[in-house]
């Protein structure tokens, strides 16, 4: 039997309705990419990295995944299967690490997955604890949101652990944006009325 | 100059770290897909909702993009582009939807976009406010949550409007949980100083 209208509102999206602005509604509506006249400004260059030894790498070629694996252990990680690993970096819609030079080793890492057009969420940000304090996790983000903003992804989200939400404010990141809160999913919360 | 140890708590990954509990232990190690003995049940069944006129979809065969925008558009979503819903939902990991008989018509709708291993998450749960109250959107989360399980997901998560926070309480989500908060990015918070 189908009961219509018994309910006076209406169950909105869970997507985050950012609200309307000038340079976002034309990328809602139009089919071309949006140019983005203002670029992302950086805060240190690509060449001043390399000038202290970093090379700043935008795809996953010569990434050693156990060592990336030994910089999530090292931030606090639990320890993960170096194949599903893997499997979640060609899911992953994009990356970016920050190579050592003197030992080719990843000490910066980060990646984003979503839909390519509307939505993406940034996972995985890591600096290795030797050498966190010189911009590598800023210069990462950096570049991650401008990629995503040159793709014309509009609605880029995070999940921030309490203690680093000062890391994300100035690179622009907003908690709970008009009340919208991140959920997560635990089993032992269902209610399961079938038990 | 490399600057080594200079901050004292490590930068921690923004992916959401779950207390390792220890069904999920196993599924973080092991390479294999982890056998879940216990289905997660379902409030409604596939059967029950045909015998209402209502045939649950699990691909995007058979879905018209005009009629699914006009959905989000009921809801409350801006008018999107049918283009690039198309490519989104290409783009996207799992899907589905609740096919109202009568019309052939979209009537509910969840998606979710991941790395098919580590984290999902769930975007643009509507239901077409006339078929509003008979279950349709739990139908769609629970069936979403399950395949995502069946997958060995473990991060499931989601940004909810604050007025629906009550709608996925009872499927299991915590808003939140461990004061981790969900961040979104906007251009103007952005601190450019290079103006």
């Amino acid at each position: 039997m189908l009961l219509r209208g018994i309910i006076s509102k209406p169950l909105p999206s869970l997507r985050l309705q950012l609200k309307p602005k000038p340079e976002t509604r034309n990328v809602v509506v139009s089919s071309q990419t949006p140019t983005n006249a203002k670029p992302y400004p950086l805060s240190i260059s690509d060449e001043a990295l390399e000038s202290r030894g970093f090379v700043l790498r935008r795809s996953a070629d010569g990434l050693n995944l156990d060592d990336l694996n030994g910089v999530f252990v090292a931030v606090g990680f639990p320890k993960r299967d170096p194949e599903k690993i893997r499997v979640a970096l060609e899911n992953t819609e994009s990356l970016l690490w920050v190579e050592y030079l003197r030992t080719r080793r990843p000490v910066a890492f980060a990646r984003a997955t979503g839909d390519g057009v509307f939505n993406a969420i940034i996972w995985d940000v890591v600096v290795d604890p030797s050498f966190q304090g010189v911009g590598l996790g800023k210069a990462v983000m950096e570049r991650m949101i401008s990629e995503l903003l040159e793709k014309g992804i509009v609605n880029i989200a995070l999940y921030s652990e309490p203690r680093v939400l000062g890391f994300y404010r100035p690179l622009g990141f907003v908690a709970d944006p008009d009340g919208i809160r991140g959920m997560v999913y635990s089993r032992k919360n269902k209610k399961n009325k079938n038990r």
